[in-house]
């Protein structure tokens, strides 16, 4: 009877925890306690705390290759590359390019932005000593994309794919506290003030046009960003074309909400103890909050070079909002230009180069593998 | 750091044409909708 109850309790995960298995449940449940308690970034950060907790529990298996249930989510979702694009399906349907479209200039700081991915892709390298895999795979945090993040991480650095969609998500939910003072630092009371022109109204038909467009002018250009683009652009066609509501709604909704489950748990589940207790992974965090800040520092910079260029002057708020944290950073961006000035209202100019920082993430995205695969 | 140096050129450089392509693409469709297609798009 004694052998009995021995064996019983040797098959307990009990006695196979270690204190780094306990220390990652705090971190998964600390995730949990922000999504819950504070809502940032509930629906990822969520999903992604519990995939934390499940990924450290001794015996259970679920990431176990072949077998494990996460580790099926993992490889044939992510790995295989269909829950990113399936997310940016639902992403593009959410999408409004009418603000990009009425004023496409402001696509160039959604471009800009993309330069803290390459300086913090640079600075992980050089200084710290990344691969250079692992260090495009930090410098994309800076796009604020968490789709983008985990699609690339999961081709290049796969052992960084959990720390890494953290990072992001984390950052996203910190974009209020994090992009103020940056923007304050390298604009003027008088540049904040500046008021942007009447935008132009744009029509149904360049609407539908701007997808088809897109798709091919994108692809042609970086085939690797094929994935994601092509979903993007897809789930905009959905939306503007206005018949095939069905179609829209679903990948507004329903797909989106699904595929986000599915994304969040195994992305969670590659943090395990072992992956994640490593100095490295501090040093992940750190060059990724650069990158944030230099993203936003180098679309400022470059708004503030258009207008040195151009006799229109723009708002180098604008500048901040080409990060692609949509639609907070927009959002940011209109709250500060009201601080500045009560009459200024941002928003809608902000949100253009607000998506255009979705496509230049991807697109960075898409230059990084085509350099490193 | 060579290697690096590239990527980070090149990168920069490819996300910049890419969007001034795509800047070009969505002159010249606005302006192709705007004289044949629709005219209720305004300048």
């Amino acid at each position: 009877m004694i052998e009995k109850l021995s064996t019983l309790i040797f098959t307990t995960g009990f006695v196979y925890l270690t204190p780094g298995m306990v220390f990652m449940w705090l971190i998964g449940l600390t995730l949990i306690f922000l999504a819950v308690a504070k809502g940032y970034e509930p629906l990822l950060l969520l999903p992604i705390g519990f995939g934390i907790v499940l990924a450290n529990l001794p015996l259970a298996g679920l990431m176990e290759p072949e077998t494990g249930l996460l580790w099926k989510f993992y490889e044939y979702g992510i790995h295989w590359e269909i829950i990113p694009p399936l997310i940016f399906l639902g992403l593009g349907a959410l999408t409004d390019f009418g603000p990009m479209l009425a004023r496409p200039s402001l696509i160039f700081l959604g471009a800009g932005a993309q330069g803290g991915v390459y300086i913090a892709f640079f600075a992980a390298h050089l200084l710290l000593g990344f691969s250079l895999q692992e260090a495009a795979t930090i410098g994309i945090i800076g796009g604020a994309d968490g789709p983008t993040t985990i699609f690339l991480a999961s081709k290049l650095a796969p052992h960084m794919l959990g720390t890494c969609a953290v990072a992001a998500y984390s950052y996203m939910a910190l974009v209020p506290i994090i992009m103020p003072p940056i923007i304050k630092l390298l604009t003027t009371a008088t540049e904040r003030k500046i008021v942007m022109p009447k935008a132009r109204k744009v029509g149904r038909l360049e609407k539908i046009v701007f997808p088809l467009v897109g798709v091919l002018v994108m692809i042609l250009l970086v085939p690797a960003s094929a994935p994601l683009m092509s979903m993007f652009m897809v789930g905009n066609l959905f939306r503007e074309c206005k018949v095939v509501e069905r179609l829209n709604l679903a990948a507004q909704n329903e797909l989106l909400n699904i595929v986000t489950i599915f994304l969040g748990l195994p992305v969670g589940a590659t943090m395990n103890a072992q992956n994640f207790l490593r100095k490295d992974v501090i040093f992940i965090f750190i060059l990724g909050l650069f990158a944030f800040i230099a993203s936003t520092a180098t679309g400022i910079l470059v708004a503030k070079g258009m207008n040195l260029l151009s006799k229109t002057k723009i708002n180098p708020l604008l500048g901040a909002a080409g990060v692609s944290a949509v639609p907070m950073a927009a959002r940011v961006v209109h709250k500060m230009g009201q601080q500045a000035d009560k009459k200024n209202y941002l928003l809608m100019y902000a949100m253009g180069p607000n998506v255009a920082g979705v496509i230049g993430t991807v697109t960075a995205a898409g230059i990084f593998l085509t350099l490193l695969k | 750091m060579s290697e690096a140096l590239g990527i980070f050129a090149a990168g920069t450089a490819g996300v910049f044409l890419s969007m001034m392509l795509l800047y070009g693409a969505m002159q010249i469709s606005a302006a192709v909708i705007t004289r044949w297609f629709e005219d209720k798009v305004e300048k």
